[in-house]
């Protein structure tokens, strides 16, 4: 299977130099729209969906395989070498923070900047380690899924999955945007607030960019700055915008972050 | 005096609606929130407006969902509508509710306000947990069923096949796809069987279960023996809406006790030979004695006396032979103190029979005082059933070596002892599965069972045994390695 269909690849922009743009858990592609049309002008943009998110192919779905990041670090490096991309800029949202570390270790020659937004290394409290959560709040969280799930009915899954090229379909549908299978949507769940990568942070080669928002209860300040510690080559931006996903209610702010960064880091390679 | 009427109304309309409103900043912060909002959670006006964002009103569960799902929904399309969440009361409890929020922006798009009606949901979730915990209980049972090992089928009252399972895709090898909506019978049931079929239906019809043993066939018509449970399933006033069938692969377990029976069999055959040994050994001694007695006291001449030596000789075989009977199955069960060399002797002398007719060579290359902690009737019935096997396993000449030596020291010294034939050798699928339970490739029950016990007695005694075949020229041929500590 080509990962093009598998991840619903879209590719925009007049550059050469590429950006992969990976989001989060909880959405889709359509995360980066206040964002990725900004660096159409001088970048490759490419964006995808998770398997099991947004127009992905669901029939993909592996529980094997997705049961930790890596499936889906698996499935970037499928992206960047289906795509023949080559320095690639990674910006992951939330989760993909950890997935665009995992596949960058396993392929550092691939990736020449990792922009991390909101991330976190591990969310479940840990001895001295503060995630800001309890195992307890991942149950509970899994619960609120199901009940916010539960009108979802299985005939409404073709037409939201199965009409790729009919998305304005999905779009009719109320609350339609991120919307996904429940039962995946409890998996990922699990896989992402359950994941620990702490290890992995120091094996990270690629120039890196932890974008903190403030005020994020998801990923809170000190978490952001246990993987600024921990990645060698890295430096942290705290912005001024609040909440979780800056992408979306902070695109100027996040956007300035990202060129700046850009612009300082590249100037050598340039 | 109607537009106090109407200025009343409109504050009543908010304040005290029968449900929360609140106004919130885009970051979420609380700007106005209704009297029912406060009344429900039990803060005042002055705690939140200003000072608290909608997101930190909520439970932590809650608060994630609203971070990954709620507030990206809110943003992309303007709106959410029936999500549930759980607010955060003063008292620390939490208030289970469905929320609508809107966003309102200004004339360039940018959001500048959210509108959030909130619904006390209280009741609704307990009804909600319980259905939910029921889904979970049906959906638990649908895996049960779905990945039974026996097939699990379901039809309509004219035998349309409306479920199959993976069980039933395994034994049938018809696919779900390929099962659902054809007719039962059509798909499994052998033409000659079709009135006791119409038996069985009628049977069902009147609302009675059946069950029997039958031989159905698959997808290839290959036969496929199987029980059979069939339930009616009628529903009030007594209307047959359909059946479901389990059934189960017998072969396995009809193999199983075919070769229990044959293995009681040649055990009571083994026990009745053992008693005939016996009841002739007595005889077969004074006839011994006889013939002793009457070649020793002389005055024999030669003619007779070569006819009684030639009895005597023959006689001493029969004796041999019932002594190896006896031997079998007289021996004692415990372990003790034995010598490797005599037991592979006796063993050897007991196969010649067979090798010699078909011009097969024993060779013997053990090392002295092989002693070793073992049940010797044991190790007797596995090394004659490796070289019977090996026997078996050469078609007309060829050789046997049987070699036996100590390997290791201490308290891992080992007796090593190899058996090698030169005969057809195993295939590869065959050769991982000859330690099997009724495993053969000689069509006999018994054969089946040998390498299995093999097994067995070796693991009793705390040993290894290993198995290497070539099937093909030039070092064709298969041996087998058994490791047995000394101190058992």
């Amino acid at each position: 299977m080509t990962s093009l269909t598998r991840n619903n690849i879209r590719v925009s922009g007049r550059g050469t130099r590429a950006i992969l743009f990976s989001h989060g858990y909880g959405c889709d592609q359509n995360m980066w729209r206040f964002v990725a049309p900004d660096f159409e002008d001088d970048y490759k943009v490419v964006l995808f969906d998770h398997v099991g998110a947004g127009n992905s192919d669901v029939k993909a779905f592996d529980r094997k395989k997705y049961a930790s990041l890596n499936g889906y670090a698996q499935d970037v490096l499928d992206i960047c070498h289906e795509l023949d991309l080559k320095d690639v800029i990674f910006v992951g949202h939330s989760v993909s923070s950890m997935i665009g570390v995992l596949a960058a270790i396993r392929e550092p020659e691939l990736f020449s900047h990792l922009i991390l937004i909101g991330p976190s290394a591990r969310y479940i409290n840990d001895g001295d380690y503060h995630g800001g959560f309890e195992r307890k709040d991942i149950d509970g969280l899994l619960e609120m899924l199901d009940s916010n799930y539960l009108g979802w009915a299985s005939t409404m899954a073709p037409v939201i999955m199965g009409n790729a090229d009919r998305p304005q379909l999905a779009s009719e549908l109320e609350n339609s945007f991120c919307r996904t299978d429940p039962q995946i949507a409890k998996f990922f769940a699990r896989v992402t607030f359950l994941s620990d990568n702490r290890a992995d942070l120091p094996k990270v080669k690629a120039r890196t960019l932890i974008l903190q928002c403030s005020r994020d209860a998801i990923a809170p300040l000190s978490v952001g700055e246990y993987v600024r510690k921990n990645i060698p080559d890295s430096e942290m931006v705290v912005m001024s915008a609040t909440g979780h996903c800056p992408n979306l209610s902070a695109p100027e702010e996040t956007i300035a972050a990202i060129k700046a960064f850009l612009r300082t880091t590249s100037a050598a390679t340039a | 005096m109607d537009n106090d009427i109407g200025a009343k109304t409109a504050f009543e309309l908010f304040e005290a609606a029968p449900c929360g409103y609140l106004f919130t900043l885009p970051d979420g912060t609380i700007s106005r929130v209704n009297q029912t909002f406060l009344a429900w959670t039990g803060f005042s006006s002055a705690d939140l407006v200003g000072r608290k964002r909608f997101q930190e009103m909520l439970s932590i569960p809650a608060a994630i969902f609203y971070e990954t799902h709620f507030a990206p929904l809110l943003r992309m399309q303007g709106f959410v509508k029936e999500i549930t969440v759980d607010f955060l009361r003063a008292d620390g409890t939490t208030l289970p509710a469905l929320v609508n929020s809107v966003v309102q922006s200004t004339a360039e798009g940018v959001p500048e306000l959210v509108r959030t009606t909130v619904f006390d949901i209280r009741e609704r979730r307990r009804y909600e947990r319980e259905l939910l915990y029921e889904r979970s209980k049906a959906e638990h049972l649908a895996a049960v069923v779905e990945n039974a090992s026996d097939a699990i089928i379901t039809t309509d009252p004219d035998l349309h096949i409306s479920s199959w399972n993976s069980g039933a895709e395994t034994l049938f090898q018809y696919t779900r796809a390929e099962a659902i909506g054809r007719k039962l019978p059509e798909l499994i049931v052998p033409d000659s069987d079709r009135e006791k079929l119409e038996r069985s239906v009628a049977k069902l019809r009147a609302g009675e279960a059946v069950h029997f043993e039958t031989v159905l066939i698959n997808k290839e018509r290959q036969p496929a023996e199987v029980s059979v449970s069939v339930t009616p399933h009628i529903e009030p006033p007594g209307e047959l809406v359909g059946f479901s069938a389990i059934l189960r692969d017998i072969r396995a377990r009809k193999r199983t006790e075919e070769a229990l029976i044959r293995s009681e069999q040649l055990a009571s055959a083994g026990k009745m030979a053992a008693a005939l040994a016996h009841q002739i050994n007595n005889p077969l001694a004074g006839a011994m004695n006889a013939l002793y007695l009457a070649t020793s006291g002389g005055g024999v001449s030669a003619e007779p006396r070569r006819y009684l030596d030639l009895a005597d000789g023959e006689l001493k075989r029969i004796s041999h032979v019932t002594r190896q009977v006896l031997g079998f199955y007289r021996e004692s069960m415990l372990p003790e103190k034995m010598e490797l060399g005599g037991v592979l002797d006796s063993v050897l002398e007991f196969a010649q029979i067979r090798a010699q007719a078909k011009h097969i060579q024993f060779r013997q290359r053990y090392a002295k005082d092989l002693h070793l902690f073992a049940v010797a009737g044991e190790l007797r019935q596995l090394f004659s059933s490796l070289l019977l096997n090996s026997v078996e396993a050469i078609a007309d000449e060829g050789a046997i070596v049987v070699r036996a030596r100590h390997v290791g020291s201490g308290t891992n010294k080992r007796v090593r002892v190899t058996i090698a034939d030169s005969g057809e050798g195993i295939a590869n699928p065959v050769r991982a599965k000859v330690f099997d339970p009724l495993f053969t490739t000689k069509g006999n029950v018994n054969a089946g069972l040998g390498l299995w016990v093999s097994k067995q007695i070796v693991q009793r005694h705390g040993g290894t045994i290993k198995v290497r075949s070539r099937a093909s020229a030039p070092r064709r041929g298969t041996t087998v390695w058994v490791e047995l500590p000394v101190t058992g």
